[in-house]
């Protein structure tokens, strides 16, 4: 069979997703490859709907390889069952359904459906392109005939921003007062863990008498957790300490970085975990919490804990905020394995593990 | 605390003052500090563990049962609603002003709350309803009706006790006291203030504390300022950091689950330990169950325990090194064995 379009397939599309940014990068290096292809979705914001199709409309051409960009359950996997096309998973891992039980029983049974779908999908797959070994590994254990690691396609470039000046003045400001700034960014999900961050701000405040705040930046994935946050916030006195805004500008963003010490990541379950490059962009040193794919991200460029008891963490924390030589020999490591994501890299790293599924189609 | 990625290390070291960054003391560092404040007295006592709190006592509460019955019992329980908001507050004076909202709106909420609650109810009996319906059709697919039932007759006679009497604990310390834990030792399963208070004095395991669900355990403990957590033993373990535990001490529990299960459980267990954690498991005998039991259910249930040996041997397919065998005599058959993770 002759491979002459390669087409994605996106459950949900929107332009500040780090998948939906990986699709787009995806599509432009299938066109330089000289293969047609476009992005077909389930549901896509407003601002990039122009750039997609419904997944419904696709019409297959029997030239065609089709690529899953997989990340949760879709009704776009029962639709590859009647698509006669071979199929690639870009496998971005699932979160663990457990993660939301309690909180949003809705988006358990998503990520429950997503698993059934994996093992499903892995058993009619030609090949699977996962963007960490971790990922990998849950690949090949599905029965994913074969496997490339390739990671997220992203330009480090988009990460300089001109910083919101309001954000960075009051982040300064904090600063001038003696506090040191703490920063995470990531939906705010039961599986990333955010509790965990609060309580060690708490228990750092407490031990250490020192004026930290935390910023916790990113849209709510599940509205209950969030509310609990706000809570618990409120229940240890830190409504002056802990910053919640959720979803924000580039330009806020920017500022969040720029304005911040510390980056600090209690997540429980990531595939990847691209805020933690964007922390690396802005020189950020970066505690974090040993799970999953974080480890292989960080590749020796962060500080790992394994025990994130809030006095852990806390004592973590006053490391690198009193020592300034190991923050900055962090943010020098962060640098450094920032380099091994050059575009460049990348693209050709992901050029061939398209090369292996089309010869596998 | 550790760094992986130790490959990557090489390519990314070299840049100005990266000879800052061994990792292994830096953890080392951490630990210590992090030990020092938890028995120095400079942090308030048991803060950690009210931080925890303060946010478990948010976690809506799902029972993760896949039991039909326990599903429906759990969804029983929550279709109470208690009308008595709590009133306490730091603020002066708030508490009565909530008292007050409370009596005022008392009418309203208890007449919202009386039909909540009759909606409930009626789900839960249609339920039990559907449940029923449901186990007669499992009974008839599949014939295990009168295993289960010889399994509930027999659980409870032989099983261990619950918790441990002071003479068992002190047959079974040898055990543990072999071992000096680097890390924080969970007990399963016994969740008193006996077994913990011995593991920090005899033994010397310091760090230690338990999971427990039952009321007046939880109080005994909170009186003797033990460090004794409100948590499912098997949830508890399961949320535990991977690798993060210094020791583990799981008494009878194993007892009550199916062959299965346990060897899930071991596995849990296993890799919830640090290298070279010890583990413990304090169970039956079976030849005492088997007494007990009686040859109906010797023959029909699937849950008699599990002898000394055959832990031993499913801990060794975990890769722990089975340290020592106890067998106390008179102590009503029970037994403890540990395994170390190599």
């Amino acid at each position: 069979m002759t491979i002459t379009q390669v087409h994605q397939f996106i459950p949900s599309f929107a332009p500040w997703d780090a998948i939906g940014n990986h699709s787009v990068k995806v599509r432009d290096l299938l066109v330089t490859m000289g293969l047609k292809s476009e992005i077909y979705v389930d549901n896509a914001h407003p601002e990039v709907a122009g750039m997609c199709h419904p997944f419904r409309s696709y019409k297959p051409s029997g030239k065609a390889l089709l690529i899953y960009q997989m990340s949760t359950g879709s009704e776009i996997a029962g639709f590859f069952g009647r698509v006669s096309e071979p199929l690639a998973l870009n496998y971005h891992n699932i979160t663990p359904a457990e993660s939301f039980d309690a909180w949003e029983p809705g988006v358990a049974d998503e990520m429950s459906q997503g698993r059934r779908e994996l093992a499903k999908l892995c058993t009619v797959a030609v090949h699977g392109i996962a963007d960490s070994s971790f990922n990998e590994a849950e690949l090949l254990s599905a029965g994913c005939p074969s496997s490339s690691v390739a990671p997220i396609l992203f330009d480090p470039a988009s990460f300089d921003r001109e910083a919101d000046k309001p954000t960075l003045d009051w982040l300064h400001h904090c600063k001038e007062k003696g506090a040191i700034n703490l920063l995470f960014v990531g939906r705010v999900s039961p599986n990333k863990a955010q509790h965990d961050l609060i309580l060690a701000l708490a228990a750092y405040r407490e031990m250490y008498g020192i004026p930290a705040r935390l910023s916790i930046v990113g849209g709510a994935a599940s509205g209950a957790y969030y509310l609990a946050l706000r809570r618990l916030v409120t229940k240890l006195g830190l409504n002056d300490a802990v910053d919640m805004p959720g979803s924000v500008s580039a330009e806020e963003l920017s500022a969040y970085y720029a304005g911040s010490d510390i980056f600090v990541c209690a997540s429980e379950h990531e595939g990847f975990c691209v805020p933690l490059l964007e922390a690396m962009y802005h020189s950020l040193p970066i505690i974090a919490f040993e799970s999953t794919a974080v480890p292989e991200t960080l590749a020796g460029s962060g500080l790992l804990i394994r025990d994130k008891r809030p006095i852990s963490f806390a004592a973590a924390i006053h490391q690198v905020a009193t020592n300034p030589a190991l923050g900055m020999a962090l943010a020098k490591r962060g640098e450094s394995r920032l380099r091994q994501f050059a575009p460049g890299k990348t693209r050709a790293i992901f050029q061939a593990a398209v090369e292996k599924a089309i010869a596998a189609s | 605390m550790s760094n992986a990625g130790g490959d990557q290390d090489a390519a990314l070291a070299g840049g100005p003052g990266d000879e800052l960054l061994d990792f292994e003391q830096i953890s080392a560092e951490i630990e210590a500090e992090a030990r020092r404040l938890r028995v120095s007295g400079s942090v308030p006592p048991g803060m950690e563990r009210k931080l925890a709190e303060s946010f478990n006592k948010l976690v809506p509460h799902v029972s993760r049962t896949s039991e039909l019955r326990d599903a429906i019992r759990e969804a029983d329980r929550c279709s109470f609603l208690n009308v008595a908001v709590p009133l306490e507050s730091d603020k002066p004076g708030v508490d009565k002003v909530k008292f007050a909202l409370r009596k005022a709106m008392a009418w309203y909420m208890n007449y919202l709350a009386q039909q909540a609650q009759t909606m409930g109810r009626s789900s839960v009996r249609a339920l039990r309803v559907l449940a029923e319906r449901v186990e007669s059709i499992e009974t008839r697919v599949v014939d295990g009706d009168l295993a289960s039932k010889v399994a509930a007759d027999t659980g409870a006679r032989v099983s261990i006790p619950a918790l441990l009497t002071t003479a068992e604990i002190g047959a079974i310390s040898p055990v543990l006291s072999a071992a000096q834990p680097s890390g924080r030792v969970l007990v399963l399963g016994d969740g008193s203030s006996v077994l913990l208070g011995h593991l920090a004095e005899a033994s010397g395991w310091g760090d230690s504390y338990a999971v427990e669900t039952d009321d007046d355990r939880l109080a005994a403990g909170a009186a003797d300022s033990m460090d004794i957590w409100d948590d499912d033993p098997l949830e508890h373990l399961s949320r535990v950091g991977d690798g993060s535990l210094g020791g583990l001490v799981i008494v009878g529990l194993l007892e009550r689950i199916s062959p299965a299960l346990r060897w899930e459980m071991l596995q849990l267990a296993a890799s919830k330990l640090s290298n070279g954690a010890l583990m413990a498991l304090v169970g039956a005998l079976p030849e005492l169950w088997a007494d007990r039991a009686g040859p109906v259910a010797l023959d029909l249930v699937g849950y008699r325990p599990f002898a000394p040996e055959t832990f031993g041997f499913l801990c060794g397919s975990l890769g722990m090194e089975t340290e020592r065998l106890l067998l106390p005599e008179g102590l009503n058959g029970i037994y403890a064995l540990s395994g170390k993770l190599s």
